[in-house]
């Protein structure tokens, strides 16, 4: 069944983090549900809007779904309701973080579920709901690779990656489908799953090292008319294996260097 | 020496060909911008390469098409919701080729800040006032960018009262002159004008062993220099005399 989507205002916000802070430190108790509709903690948008309470397969499929819900409304300036996003993070709250048998749950950092204060994107682009719908808004199914999670599979539609990380920090990369398309290539394979390594914290042609280097090379082209294929190319001989060119030689292991032991399992 | 290597002819475009103004949010709180580019066909460029200019503010950034070098069109909609709330936006233009497919940048122009007045452009820490929301005053000091003292645009005439009432300016000066000394002694552009007069700010305080001390310094105890800087802002109030100033001002106010 529709709803009205509305927004939480600043009590209704603070309420909803402080739950939020409960529930980090164990708390089993429910969601505060009754903030979406209280006149003391919501509001109506000044546009209509309207999405349904039902289950999502993957954050993919939620921010399809998302984008399609506020087609009709213009990006950037959805883009900066945060009392909106709250409220929509606390109607999906269960799907994001879903409670375990006893009811305890799992949680990211606060910021990725409430919004406060004004608007800046290093603190904007983390929250879960709207970081789904601004994949699919901007790039379509392009964007899929900002929703894509590396290691296992963790419940629900809440999950934040290194990926999701190093891409959607920066707003020049974020904006740019070229680099989307660029990552996708790099870090997803055929079944859409993400490759190992991709999200290593600090390994050779990773995300991390993609994220920089492409703001590199955003000193002389123009990341967002360069054709992806003519980047892939330009990136240096470390995204080699990503490119599906020979991996690199495994690194040895601390202990293995310091014992003079080589690359074979003894 | 910092080298620059420029492997691809990216053309500088200079700083006074672009000239930028950020509008005051309006009711929806957002800002807008107004920019005006020269002849950027005096650089040689083609009259078909691609404009585009790109306000931002550390991390968020959008992108504007104007048209071409041959013709500039500044879009209609020059609105900055995506830019961050309550800080000081820079702008970059670019001139892309477009016709090939490496997007090659032919000129650009970096770290262009929106005009203020003649008298704050030739401050050491021009004043600028914002929405600060409950803070009073604050320094506006990232990497790169000249440093800003922003005092709380809420309060009426604070500003003024700021350059004309010395108890304030010891109250404020003092700390914002030692955390701007601070991030800018690690800018890599010693040739900026900014820094230049920033390091010649202190050499006038402190003098010149001092000044070369901060300046040149690369690794540090960050302790002692703690100190050298702390000893600076103290040699600043010595000479300003902010205290013995405002009690003047006081004795002459109780005297009618």
């Amino acid at each position: 069944m529709a709803e009205t989507v509305r927004m939480l205002n600043e009590d209704g916000a603070r309420l909803f983090r402080e739950f939020v802070e409960r529930a980090r430190k164990g708390s089993t108790e429910s969601a505060p549900w009754h903030l979406l509709t209280d006149e003391a903690t919501s509001a109506p948008l000044d546009f209509a809007a309207e999405v349904e309470l039902r289950a999502f397969a993957s954050r993919v499929e939620f921010g399809r779904y998302l984008a399609d819900a506020f087609k009709h409304v213009e990006r950037r300036r959805l883009s900066r309701e945060a009392g909106m996003w709250n409220w929509l993070a606390l109607r999906y709250f269960d799907q994001l973080c879903p409670p375990n048998g006893a009811g305890a749950r799992k949680l990211l950092a606060t910021g990725h579920y409430v919004l406060e204060g004004r608007f800046a994107h290093n603190r904007y682009y983390r929250h879960l709901v709207r970081a789904a719908w601004y994949a699919m808004a901007l790039h379509g199914t392009e964007g899929e690779i900002l929703l894509t999670s590396a290691g296992k599979p963790t419940p629900g539609i809440g999950q934040w990656g290194e990926i999701s990380e190093q891409l959607a920090g920066y707003q020049d990369i974020l904006g740019s489908r070229t680099a989307m398309v660029v990552a996708a290539k790099l870090f997803l394979d055929d079944a859409r799953t993400t490759k190992r390594g991709a999200a290593s914290p600090d390994g050779p042609g990773s995300v991390r090292r993609l994220s920089t280097v492409l703001r590199q090379l955003a000193m002389t082209h123009d990341l967002r008319t360069a054709e992806p294929a003519e980047v892939v190319v330009m990136l240096p001989g470390e995204f080699e294996a990503f490119r599906g060119g020979p991996k690199p030689p495994r690194k040895r292991s601390l202990l293995r260097r310091l014992i003079g032991a080589d690359d074979a399992r003894q | 020496m910092k080298r620059h290597f420029n492997f691809t002819g990216r053309q500088s475009i200079p700083a006074d060909m672009v000239s930028a103004v950020v509008q005051p949010a309006g009711q929806d709180g957002i800002r807008s911008f107004d920019l005006r580019i020269g002849d950027l066909a005096t650089l040689g460029l083609p009259a078909g390469a691609r404009v585009y200019v790109e306000p931002y503010v550390k991390s968020s950034s959008m992108r504007f098409a104007f048209g071409t070098v041959g013709a500039i069109l500044p879009p209609q909609d020059r609105s900055l919701p995506e830019i961050d709330d309550g800080a000081g936006v820079l702008f970059r233009v670019l001139v892309v080729d477009e016709t090939d497919k490496v997007g090659r940048l032919l000129a650009l122009a970096d770290k262009i800040a929106p005009l203020g007045d003649e008298q704050q452009r030739d401050a050491v820490l021009p004043l600028e006032t914002r929405d600060l929301g409950e803070a009073v005053w604050r320094l506006e000091a990232d990497k790169g960018v000249r440093p800003k003292l922003l005092i709380n645009s809420r309060y009426p005439g604070l500003k003024q009262r700021l350059l004309e009432d010395p108890l304030m300016m010891g109250a404020v000066l003092p700390l914002a002159v030692r955390d701007a000394i601070r991030v800018v002694r690690h800018e890599d552009d010693e040739a900026l004008e900014w820094v230049m007069r920033w390091r010649q700010f202190v050499e006038d305080v402190a003098g010149a062993e001092v000044a070369e001390r901060i300046f040149d310094e690369g690794e540090d105890d960050g302790d002692e220099m703690d100190e050298v800087i702390d000893d600076v802002c103290r040699q600043l109030v010595e000479k300003r005399r902010y205290l013995s100033r405002a009690l003047k001002i006081a004795e002459a106010l109780s005297n009618g």
